[in-house]
């Protein structure tokens, strides 16, 4: 009986140990790369965003100078510089397709870093579960 | 449609249209305005 209560708070001992030693790991060391990660992720994602939002803009500016009723009012505020806005049409479509790719490539990138932290909480799970018992 | 076709479609896409923007824009393009605009 002593000897099975002097096991247990032994391997009790050992498990927060493990769990101590766990939690120090991860803040130190994987905690800000995830995190620094994670703030990659966020400005790829904003920059995609950023670049449909412009191609839309463009869109829309080169459409009212095509049209050119309203080009008179406009040209006060924003110049085309010598550049036809025909020209404009096809690069806001262009801008806009390439701000979708990158939307798409974002879509894989969180996709695997998804499944890489979900991995590695696993990973975690399994360390303190084989040496903390 | 899967998401590798459309991203095929959307660089076909992207590409054609940049490369047109930009000779229809070389083509149109007027100096004197664009030095009286950034003057």
């Amino acid at each position: 009986m002593v000897k099975k209560k002097a096991k247990n708070s032994r391997s009790k001992a050992r498990g927060l140990y493990v769990l101590v030693a766990l939690i120090l790991f991860n803040i130190l060391l994987i905690l800000d790369i995830w995190l620094t990660l994670i703030g990659a992720i966020i400005a790829l994602i904003a920059g995609a965003f950023a670049v449909i939002v412009s191609g839309l803009a463009t869109l829309i500016v080169s459409l009212i100078y095509t049209v050119g009723a309203p080009s008179a009012w406009i040209s006060q505020y924003i110049s085309f510089g010598g550049v036809s806005p025909v020209a404009g049409i096809f690069i806001s479509i262009a801008l806009i397709c390439f701000g979708a790719l990158w939307m798409i490539g974002n879509y894989y990138i969180v996709k695997y870093f998804y499944r890489l932290s979900v991995w590695y909480g696993k990973l975690n799970v399994d360390v303190f579960r084989e040496y903390g018992r | 449609m899967g998401v590798k076709k459309w991203a095929f479609w959307l660089l076909v896409v992207g590409v054609v249209s940049l490369v047109v923007g930009a000779v229809i824009g070389a083509l149109t393009f007027e100096p004197v305005e664009f030095l009286a605009q950034i003057a």
